[in-house]
């Protein structure tokens, strides 16, 4: 659905009866709209479009589209309208115009090659001990491809997965690397069902039929969807920084003083709750936190979601990130992600350099940080 | 209705769809010229002109084979004759991060080729092109 060549489709046609019950409760108090980080830089208004929606006026493929679905807005919401589960319904029943995928839409179509054309999961190339047998299984992610298709210089998304792997090592563990497909997040959260669905029923058989006990990943939205929206009994799902947090007396930190600001991925936060484990492994490799001024449950997004949109509205989201954190940490400081796709749009936007900007704060992945300030007892 | 790939699966012998994308000022021109010099090659294959093989983004390429191509090719012009001074170069090296990509999907890469060829290669551009649709028939259809 989401690689057809649909025109620009300025309105919305279809209202549904059950998408308006999910707002029926709404009372435009605009608590929404006050907090959407992208609303600091657009036009955009959730509480407007819910109003629109709920009385027939128009909804445009914008309002459904700019929506970066990071959940802040259910956060302070009084009536706790589940805004961004509108949005991806709506996405659903609507569609999504491929042209407005970042990228030239390479993302989306990958996830559709990757059910159609292959029978297989992604092949990995990592260094490192592994072991087919092993209860304990890592999956990068589709981080690989990144690295193929984003036109990034110095910024390696292959090393994410290798400093999992090494650091999976130092603890004395060889993990099994287990070759799935894309998670499917991205096709979830832009509604094709189809895709998603594929690439579900898939990598479920893989990961029931290996027989392991426990799956390690490193992107916020593996974990994610691994726990949330599979259902994978009796396959304990961790992310890197659980592993980390859980094994740490097996590893031996050089703990150089250091400071690090850390920024919450809202598939991590928001919506797994999991705010304290990645600061703990941060603190325990000697690192000390300097907090962003919005934190926890109240960061704002990255930027960009599910390829969508990546526009100037996305690229002043990541720079007000880029600030913030340099006023947390300075200039020399780091800014670190516990999930593939922040790591991706931040350094995608530091790379820009000027005349955008002149930050020189690093971004890094926290099982990476991990991994340089570590070695095995 | 039915896609290319399927109606050609139909018939006896396996006629395979086959895309090329050809830069305007060298490619095109090359099959121009086997054109008019009346030289035979395969009517599998469809022309997809681009101003330069620098246009080509990965993104076109896979949606070719998902809309039912069984071989695609990117033509342009040698390098150092690209008209754009360096589109040639770069679409290589995109090229060859797709070809990479299509590896760690597990995709069989032997139906994808990246070829130079100039205005003056018609009879380079009729060989190539059989030769191509030769080896695609061999592998048979992409999907059965
Ligand atoms: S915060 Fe909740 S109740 Fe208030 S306008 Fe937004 S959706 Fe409606
Ligand atoms: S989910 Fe995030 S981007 Fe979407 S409306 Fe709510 S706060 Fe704004
Ligand atoms: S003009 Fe022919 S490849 Fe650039």
């Amino acid at each position: 659905m989401v690689i057809s060549e649909s025109p620009i489709n300025y309105e919305v046609e279809i209202k549904s009866e059950e998408l308006k019950s999910m707002l029926r409760a709404c009372y435009q108090c605009s608590s929404c709209t006050s907090v959407c980080p992208v609303r600091r830089y657009s036009k955009y208004n959730p509480r407007k479009i819910i109003h629109n929606y709920l009385f027939d006026y128009e909804v445009t493929e914008d309002d459904l589209t700019a929506c970066l679905t990071c959940g802040l807005c259910l956060e302070v919401c009084p009536q706790k309208i589940d805004f961004p589960e509108f949005i991806r319904l709506s996405r659903e029943q609507h569609g999504v115009n491929a042209d407005l995928f970042a990228h030239h839409n390479i993302f989306n179509i990958m996830q559709v090659f990757m059910n159609e054309m292959t029978d297989s999961g992604m092949k990995f190339d990592y260094e490192g001990e592994l072991d087919r047998e092993s209860s304990i299984a890592y999956f990068p992610g589709c981080i690989d491809l990144y690295d193929k298709f984003l036109d990034l210089k110095e910024t390696s998304f292959h090393q994410i997965g290798q400093s999992a792997i090494n650091v999976i090592n130092k603890t004395g563990v060889k993990p099994n690397l287990l070759s799935l497909k894309c998670c499917g997040h991205d096709a979830y959260w832009t509604g094709d069902m189809d895709a998603y669905d594929q690439v579900r029923e898939y990598n479920t058989k893989v990961i029931k039929d290996s027989g392991i006990s426990t799956l390690v990943v490193s992107c916020a939205e593996c974990y994610y969807s691994f726990m949330d929206l599979y259902n994978l009994d009796g396959v304990k799902i961790q992310h890197i920084a659980h592993f980390i947090e859980e094994r740490q007396e097996k590893l031996q930190f050089n703990g150089e003083a250091t400071t690090l600001t850390y920024h919450d991925p809202c598939r991590l936060g928001r919506f797994m709750n999991e705010y304290e484990s990645p600061r703990n492994v941060l603190k325990a490799t000697g690192a000390s936190i300097k907090e962003l001024s919005l934190n926890k449950q109240f960061t704002k997004c990255c930027g960009v979601s599910a390829w969508l949109r990546c526009d100037d509205t996305s690229r002043a989201i990541m720079l007000r990130k880029l600030q913030e954190a340099t006023q947390a940490v300075g200039e020399e400081g780091t800014l670190g992600v516990a999930c593939s796709k922040c790591y991706a749009h931040l350094n995608c936007v530091l790379e820009d350099k000027k005349p955008q900007h002149d930050f020189k704060i690093k971004v890094k992945e926290l099982g990476m940080i991990v991994d340089e300030r570590s070695s095995s007892k | 209705m039915m896609t290319q790939a399927e109606t050609s699966t139909n018939t006896e012998t396996f006629e395979p769809t086959i895309i090329v994308f050809a830069c305007n000022w060298c490619s095109y021109a090359g099959a121009d010229l086997a054109g008019v010099s009346r030289l035979k090659y395969p009517s599998n294959v469809r022309i997809v002109r681009v101003m330069c093989s620098g246009r080509v983004d990965p993104a076109f390429v896979m949606k070719a084979f998902l809309k039912g191509a069984d071989g695609v090719m990117v033509a342009g012009c040698h390098p150092g004759d690209c008209h754009y001074l360096e589109g040639n170069l770069r679409a290589k090296e995109r090229i060859d991060k797709m070809v990479e990509a299509m590896h760690i999907l597990g995709f069989e890469v032997d139906r994808f080729r990246l070829e130079w060829i100039s205005a003056s290669e018609g009879k380079r551009f009729a060989q190539i092109m059989t030769e191509f649709t030769e080896q695609i028939r061999n592998l048979g259809p992409l999907k059965s």
